[in-house]
C-alpha cells in the first residue's frame, strides 16, 4: 500500500512536470554549455607538421648556440656562466633538493623538466602556513577568507604561491610535474594528520582535549565548465574535519556547501580499465567503502552531509597503504 | 517556416499547416519520444497522435512556443504509452488495463481536480525553477521533463555524472521543501 502511494506520488510529480512552462522546456532543449573552456580545458594551439618541424629546429639551433656558449666557456676557465644557463643550473640544484615550497623569489615558472633535468619532479614539501585553520564554527571566517581568493583561473605558481593544492583529477589541465606536486602536497597534509597519533589521541580523549590542539588546513580548486574557481577548503582540528565547498564565483553556481566529518577514508575503486584512489570525509565511521562507493555511484546522488569525495588520485600507491591503515585506526573515535 | 505562421495555418484549419510542423518537429518529437517508449514504431506512434492532438488543439489554443507546446503533448503520450507496455509485460494487469482503456473514454482522462492539482503542483515546481540557475534548471529539465539518462545528460552538459547526480539530490531535497514551505501536500 505504501508502495502503492510512493508510485502515485512520483506519478504525479511526473504528470506535473509535463505541464512545465514551454519556455521553460525549449530553453533546456537548446541549451548549449559555453564553448572555450570545456570543462575548463583551455583552447590550445595546435600548430601543422611543417609549423612544428620549422620550431623544433629553431629551438635546437638555439639550444645548440647556449650550450655551445657555456662549454666554451667551462672549457677556457672563463668564470661564472652567464645568467641564462646560471639560471638552468639553479633550477636544477633546487629541484634536487625537493625544495619547491615557494624557494622561487622571481614569482615564475621555472622550467624544471628541461634538459638534463627532465627526469626529477618538483615535489615540495606541504606547507600549510599559509591556510588558516577554522573549525566549523567558525563557518563565516571561512567564507570570508574563500572569498577572497582570486576569482580567476591559477597557474601552477599563483597556486603554490597561495598555498592552495589544485584538483588533479582535472589532470588534463596540468603538466605531469604539476600534478605530482599537487598530489604530493595533499599527500603530505594527510600524513601531517594521520602521523600525529599521539595529538590525535589526545584530542580523542575528552580529558585532554581542550589543551593540546593538532590542526591543519588546505584548499583545493578545481575549475567549472566555463573556468570558475571552486574552492574547497578543509580542515582539521582535534579529530574533526570540516569541508566547506564554495562555489560563490561560479556564475551558474553561487552557493556552498559544507559538513562536518569523522573521518578521512581512502577507497581505491578497481575496474577492468582503470584504478582510482580516492578520499572521503565521512560522518559516520559504520559506513562501509561499499556503502560509500554505492552512494556516490546512484543515480539518487549522495547526500554531502554523510561522505563528501575531496580528492582523487589515479591508480593505487602502494605508500597509501600505511595512511589508509592508519586513517582507518584513529577515524572516527 | 517561422512558428507564428505555422500556428497561423493551423488556426485557419490549413493542412499546409500539419506538414510544416512535420517538417520543422518531426526529429525533435522523434527524439523526445524516443527517450521515453521502447521502441521505434511505438514512438513514431506517438509523434503521429501529437501531429493530431496539435490540430484538434489550435484553435482554441495558440500556443506562444510551438516547440515546448508540442514537446509536453509527445512527452504526455509517450509515458501513457510506457505505463501501457509495462502494464502489459507485467502478464497484462487487469486492473490497470481496464483503467487505461476507460480513461480514454473521459475528456482528457482527468477529473477537474485533478487537473487542477496537476497545475497548482506544476506552476510550485515552475515558481521553484524559476529561482534556479539557466545551468541548474536545465539539468532539472533535461533529467525529468525529457527523461534523458545521467550520462546522457552529463555528455551533453559537459559535466562529471557525479556533478550531475549531486546537482539533481540537491534539487530534489530543495524541491521539496519549497513545496511543503507553498503548503503542496502530495
Amino acid at each position: 500500500m505504501k508502495a502503492g502511494e510512493e508510485r502515485e506520488k512520483e506519478e504525479k510529480l511526473l504528470h506535473a512536470i509535463g505541464e512545465l512552462p514551454e519556455d521553460m522546456v525549449t530553453e533546456a532543449e537548446e541549451y548549449q554549455p559555453k564553448r572555450g573552456q570545456e570543462r575548463g580545458r583551455r583552447v590550445w594551439f595546435y600548430p601543422s607538421s611543417k609549423f612544428a618541424a620549422v620550431a623544433c629546429a629553431i629551438l635546437l639551433a638555439v639550444g645548440a648556440v647556449a650550450g655551445g656558449r657555456a662549454l666554451y666557456r667551462i672549457a677556457v676557465n672563463a668564470g661564472p656562466v652567464e645568467a641564462d644557463s646560471q639560471s638552468v643550473l639553479e633550477n636544477g640544484a633546487m629541484v634536487a633538493d625537493g625544495d619547491g615550497g615557494g624557494d622561487e623569489t622571481d614569482g615564475q615558472i621555472k622550467k624544471t623538466d628541461s634538459g638534463a633535468d627532465g627526469g626529477r619532479q618538483d615535489t615540495g614539501a606541504y606547507d600549510g602556513s599559509r591556510i588558516p585553520v577554522y573549525s566549523a564554527k567558525e563557518k563565516k571566517r571561512v567564507k570570508k577568507y574563500l572569498a577572497g581568493l582570486p576569482d580567476k583561473y591559477l597557474s601552477f605558481q599563483e597556486a603554490k604561491d597561495l598555498g592552495i593544492i589544485r584538483n588533479v583529477e582535472q589532470s588534463y589541465l596540468l603538466k605531469g610535474k604539476e600534478e605530482a606536486y599537487f598530489t604530493e602536497q595533499w599527500i603530505q597534509f594527510c600524513q601531517k594528520i594521520m602521523d600525529n597519533r599521539t595529538c590525535q589521541e589526545i584530542a580523542n580523549s575528552s580529558e585532554e582535549r581542550h589543551d593540546i590542539t593538532c590542526e591543519a588546513a588546505i584548499v583545493i580548486v578545481a575549475y567549472t565548465v566555463e573556468g570558475d574557481p571552486v574552492y574547497d577548503y578543509i580542515s582539521y582540528i582535534n579529530g574533526e574535519y570540516y569541508w566547506y565547498s564554495d562555489s560563490s564565483k561560479d556564475q551558474f553556481g553561487g552557493g556552498y556547501l559544507d559538513g562536518s566529518y569523522r573521518e578521512l577514508r581512502i577507497i581505491t575503486e578497481k575496474t577492468k580499465k582503470r584504478k582510482r584512489t580516492g578520499f572521503y570525509l565521512v560522518a559516520d565511521s559504520g559506513m562501509t567503502d561499499r556503502e560509500i562507493i554505492k552512494m556516490l555511484w546512484s543515480d539518487q546522488g549522495y547526500d554531502e552531509e554523510k561522505f563528501a569525495p575531496v580528492f582523487w588520485i589515479e591508480g593505487e600507491r602502494e605508500d597509501l597503504e600505511a595512511l589508509r591503515q592508519q586513517s582507518r585506526q584513529y577515524g572516527g573515535n | 517556416m517561422r512558428d507564428e505562421e505555422i500556428i497561423q495555418l493551423l488556426w485557419e484549419r490549413e493542412e499546409e499547416g500539419i506538414l510544416q510542423m512535420q517538417k520543422n518537429y518531426a526529429r525533435y518529437l522523434n527524439a523526445v519520444a524516443g527517450r521515453i517508449v521502447p521502441s521505434y514504431e511505438d514512438a513514431e506512434e506517438c509523434v503521429n497522435d501529437t501531429w493530431l492532438r496539435a490540430w484538434n488543439s489550435i484553435p482554441p489554443h495558440r500556443p506562444e512556443n510551438l516547440a515546448g507546446y508540442l514537446a509536453k503533448i509527445v512527452r504526455n503520450l509517450a509515458i501513457s504509452c510506457y505505463k501501457k507496455y509495462h502494464a502489459q509485460k507485467r502478464g497484462g494487469d487487469v486492473v490497470t488495463m481496464a483503467l487505461e482503456e476507460l480513461s480514454e473514454c473521459i475528456a482528457d482522462g482527468t477529473r477537474v481536480e485533478d487537473h487542477l492539482e496537476k497545475k497548482v503542483l506544476a506552476d510550485a515546481i515552475a515558481a521553484y525553477l524559476k529561482k534556479k540557475s539557466e545551468r541548474d534548471r536545465v539539468i532539472f529539465v533535461k533529467r525529468y521533463f525529457y527523461l534523458m539518462e545521467v550520462r546522457e545528460l552529463a555528455k551533453a552538459m559537459q559535466m562529471k555524472e557525479n556533478t550531475i547526480k549531486s546537482i539533481l539530490f540537491r534539487m530534489r531535497g530543495e524541491l521539496k521543501g519549497y513545496l511543503k514551505k507553498e503548503g503542496i501536500e502530495l
